[in-house]
């Protein structure tokens, strides 16, 4: 079975391509072909969260001037790399992660707000993308990270998705436009066949401050005081105190009509770091991965459980 | 081609289409369904040429096109042999129709009816020569085609009702006798996707006419990839036989191409090009057929539906609707009592040209430089101007002042000559000349017709019709969209242009109608059809 997951959210700040990196990076060290796509056109953030600056942009595909494999780069090492410094021991190392960037220059962006007939033209050049990632690129899964709100390419990627994940932070203002975004938006979709669920991220009043997390070195290091050589994970005997309520979950999913796939709290950790970097690959037993690795594992469930052998 | 399509698979690859010289169709009537731009009439020149090369006899029935246009369908070396092997008949202007004198041609059904009189006397005398008095040579004439394209436009030009009415009783007509025939009419990609939702007149008709038809022939054409999922610009149009009465088949598509002579070209059913509509890419194996497009895909298909759910009809851009799609501001007249009995042909034939040259004087139809299209229907006509939407209502203001002052001078002429007041008697009444126009606004495909003229079809032209047809003399009616465009433009609109309510029109749709009218013009009454009900 293959599919493809967008991260959607219907504010900026929601914590989509985060939670769309790590879930990507998990199922490739689960031995999984990974295709991740930076569809946020009008701000991308994935070249400079890897670090990449590509020969080819996914820009250059629906321009028609590069193929679908020219635009996608093996982060596969980077992967690696993380996972040796964070002692993963769980990995399949048959996976791939590779990763389509859109080109943040103004020009390349104001070119993706063509015209009806040329914005047309890209959509279908859009869509036979999706066909090639999965025909001659063989993945298994497509995770796409979106911008935020109803927007053309926000809704373009919804259109190709199987799952859609709607991170929202419980705030009354984000749940109200949600709702909104769901009713006018994800029911077209639901209503052939796309299974769209909530994850409430970054839930204000859940937090797990530093305090209850401990860092400690990795079997093969000495020094607990480089994140490089060490790990965090949650003191024994503390409470991350991350269960949102049952009755405010009940309350939004009855506001939204969509029920909820994952709660993630807010981890001061990460929400206050310079630079949140693939987590859940680096600090594997940090809580966070620990609710990531349970989205990836409802993902694959979502999307109908397929060997991972390769 | 379609000749021979009914092979025992069902696909209209069968006959010519796969390439071989096999037989023409069977005998019988089939409809031949398609939107604008899929090579229907293509289609049915090359049905004629093949029948006449073979020595058919052909009737084609047009109510567009006049004897030349017709001529001019055909190459020059089959133009010799037009006279004695075909007919060409124009139920509108009658060309081709004989006994027009005794007729009331200023009604539909006995347009119509003259027109299936002379079908009828055509084919008897080519049956039975001897038993009619037709010459030797036909009796040497075993087969006959006979054509109508389009239907469109006859439901264009004619009552509904009185179509129908003809088009079944032609096909009663053509059972005795040894004739196939081909009808062909527009099926808009969006009227097939909504049937039952549908503005357009012609969305259910198909389904009416395809329960009279032996079989349903399909077109369509779709913008060719280069194989990579990229667009090179050209189309693939392809045909295949949707239903055949009395036997099973499994409906497939054949591609073809048009020549630069104009002849349908069928590749190689094997190797014919579908793509999706969704992706582009080439479809291998059985397609996946959805509101009438092709997807390669489950996905592609499912992706197509969430698009439309998004986006509304628009993305059908994707799929089969003709590139050229704009909006056009409609300005639609006709005249009032033409159909009177009291009215000969000569006086309606005058009354027309009269329209014509007060139309052509208005300086909001002769002098404007914006790109428009005249559409002559008959007893009146149908302008659609490309740009402005004020437009129409200008021109309808030029028209009524030209109007009046050509009836004041003839009323003055007729007194005079001592022929008393004009509308005094019945007779006079015939004089006078009555309008009634209705101006709406809306999308319409731009496509090229047989004769490769510029021509048009969509809602937006038929709004304005059905706007128009409420009207009553000398009402200038205006459709909701439009009247809100011109109000919003102009402060002196708000004054002239008044909301009367709202009507319902064919297949159940509302409209609101405004009215356009002050002292110098329009007219102020409520049309009587809104007056009789149908208001919402």
């Amino acid at each position: 079975m293959v599919g493809s997951i967008v991260f959607h959210s219907y504010k900026g700040g929601t914590g989509k391509t985060t939670l769309a990196v790590n879930v990507s990076a998990l199922l490739a060290r689960a031995g999984y072909r990974v295709v991740l796509l930076d569809l946020d056109v009008y701000a991308p953030t994935l070249h400079s969260y890897f670090g990449i600056e590509p020969p080819k942009w996914i820009n250059d595909f629906l321009f028609e001037v590069a193929e679908a494999k020219d635009i996608l780069t093996d982060v596969t090492p980077i992967l690696s790399k993380s996972a040796a410094e964070g002692n993963a021991s769980h990995e399949n190392n048959s996976g791939k992660l590779f990763v389509g960037f859109s080109n943040p220059s103004k020009d390349e962006i104001y070119k993706l707000e063509g015209g009806t007939r040329e914005k047309v033209q890209l959509l279908r050049r859009f869509i036979s993308l999706r066909e090639e990632i999965f025909s001659a690129i063989n993945a298994d899964y497509l995770i796409i990270d979106t911008s935020p709100g109803i927007r053309y390419w926000s809704l373009n990627a919804l259109a190709v998705a199987n799952v859609l994940y709607l991170a929202l932070k419980a705030g009354d203002v984000d749940i109200a436009g949600t709702k909104k975004m769901a009713a006018d938006i994800y029911s077209a979709f639901s209503k052939f066949g796309a299974k769209p669920f909530l994850i409430l991220n970054r839930v204000a009043g859940y937090c797990v401050p530093n305090t209850l997390l401990q860092r400690q070195p990795t079997p093969d290091h000495s020094d607990p005081s480089t994140s490089s050589s060490s790990t965090l994970s949650l003191i024994p005997g503390q409470n991350e105190m991350s269960q949102v309520s049952k009755e405010r979950s009940a309350e939004i999913i009855k506001n939204i009509g969509i029920n909820i796939v994952a709660e993630m709290p807010c981890f001061c950790d990460i929400m206050f770091s310079e630079k949140e970097f693939l987590t859940v690959l680096h600090d594997p037993d940090h809580p966070f991965s620990k609710r990531i690795g349970d989205l990836a594992t409802q993902s694959q469930r979502l999307l109908g459980e397929k060997s991972s052998n390769g | 081609m379609l000749t021979g399509g009914s092979r025992e698979d069902g696909n209209t690859a069968g006959g010519r289409i796969n390439g071989s010289e096999e037989s023409f169709l069977a005998p019988g009537l089939f409809l031949l369904i398609g939107p604008s731009g899929a090579g229907k009439s293509i289609y049915c020149r090359q049905f004629m040429i093949d029948a006449l090369l073979s020595g058919s006899y052909c009737i084609f029935l047009s109510s567009r096109m006049n004897d030349r246009q017709f001529e001019m369908l055909f190459p020059q070396e089959l133009r010799q042999t037009l006279a004695h092997s075909t007919r060409f008949i124009n139920p509108f202007s009658g060309s081709g129709i004989g006994g027009l004198e005794g007729g009331d041609m200023s009604r539909d059904d006995t347009r119509l009816s003259l027109a299936l009189a002379e079908i009828k006397k055509i084919l008897s005398a080519k049956r039975a020569p001897s038993d009619l008095g037709g010459r030797s040579e036909d009796a040497q004439i075993s087969t006959h085609c006979v054509v109508i394209d389009s239907l469109t436009e006859l439901f264009l030009m004619f009552d509904e009702g009185a179509v129908l009415k003809f088009v079944t009783e032609l096909s009663l007509l053509l059972q005795q006798f040894e004739v196939t025939a081909v009808f062909t009419m527009i099926i808009s990609q969006k009227a097939a996707d909504k049937p039952n939702n549908s503005s357009s007149t012609f969305s259910s008709l198909p389904d009416i006419l395809a329960s009279i038809v032996d079989g349903t022939l399909e077109m369509k054409w779709e913008e060719k990839t280069d194989g990579e999922g990229g667009r090179n610009g050209s189309l693939v149009r392809s045909i295949r036989l949707l239903s055949m009465r009395g036997y099973y088949h499994q409906p497939k598509w054949v591609s073809f191409i048009i020549s630069k002579s104009g002849k349908l070209v069928f590749g190689n059913s094997s190797s014919q090009a579908l793509n999706c509509t969704m992706c582009g890419k080439a479809i291998k194996g059985t397609p996946i057929m959805d509101s009438d497009f092709a997807f390669d895909s489950l996905q592609c298909a499912e992706t197509y539906k969430k698009f439309v759910g998004v986006y509304g009809s628009s993305i059908s851009e994707i799929g089969g609707l003709p590139s050229q799609v704009v909006n056009v501001n409609f300005f639609f007249v006709d005249i009032v009592g033409l159909s009177n009995p009291a009215l000969s042909v000569k006086k309606q034939i005058e009354k027309i040209e009269i329209l014509n040259r007060l139309i052509g004087s208005c300086d909001a139809f002769a002098k404007t430089k914006e790109k428009k299209i005249v559409l002559p229907t008959g007893d009146g006509m149908a302008i659609g101007f490309f740009s402005s939407v004020e437009s129409p209502l200008i021109l309808s203001r030029q028209l009524h002042s030209k109007l009046r002052d050509f009836n004041r001078n003839r009323r003055e002429v007729m007194e005079q000559d001592g022929q008393g007041e004009l509308d005094s008697s019945s007779e006079n009444e015939t004089e006078k000349l009555g309008m009634r126009i209705g101006l709406g606004s809306g999308p319409v495909f731009i496509v090229s017709d047989i004769t490769g003229n510029q021509n048009i079809w969509g809602p937006g032209i038929i709004l304005a019709r059905r706007v128009m047809d409420i009207g009553d003399n000398m009402h200038i009616l205006l459709s909701g969209n439009m009247a809100e465009m011109l109000t919003s433009i102009r402060d002196e609109y708000k004054i002239i242009i008044k909301p009367i309510g709202k009507y319902q029109i064919k297949h159940g749709q509302t409209i609101d109608i405004y009215s356009a009218h002050s002292s110098d013009f329009g007219n102020s009454s409520t049309p009587v059809k809104m007056l009789a009900g149908n208001v919402k």
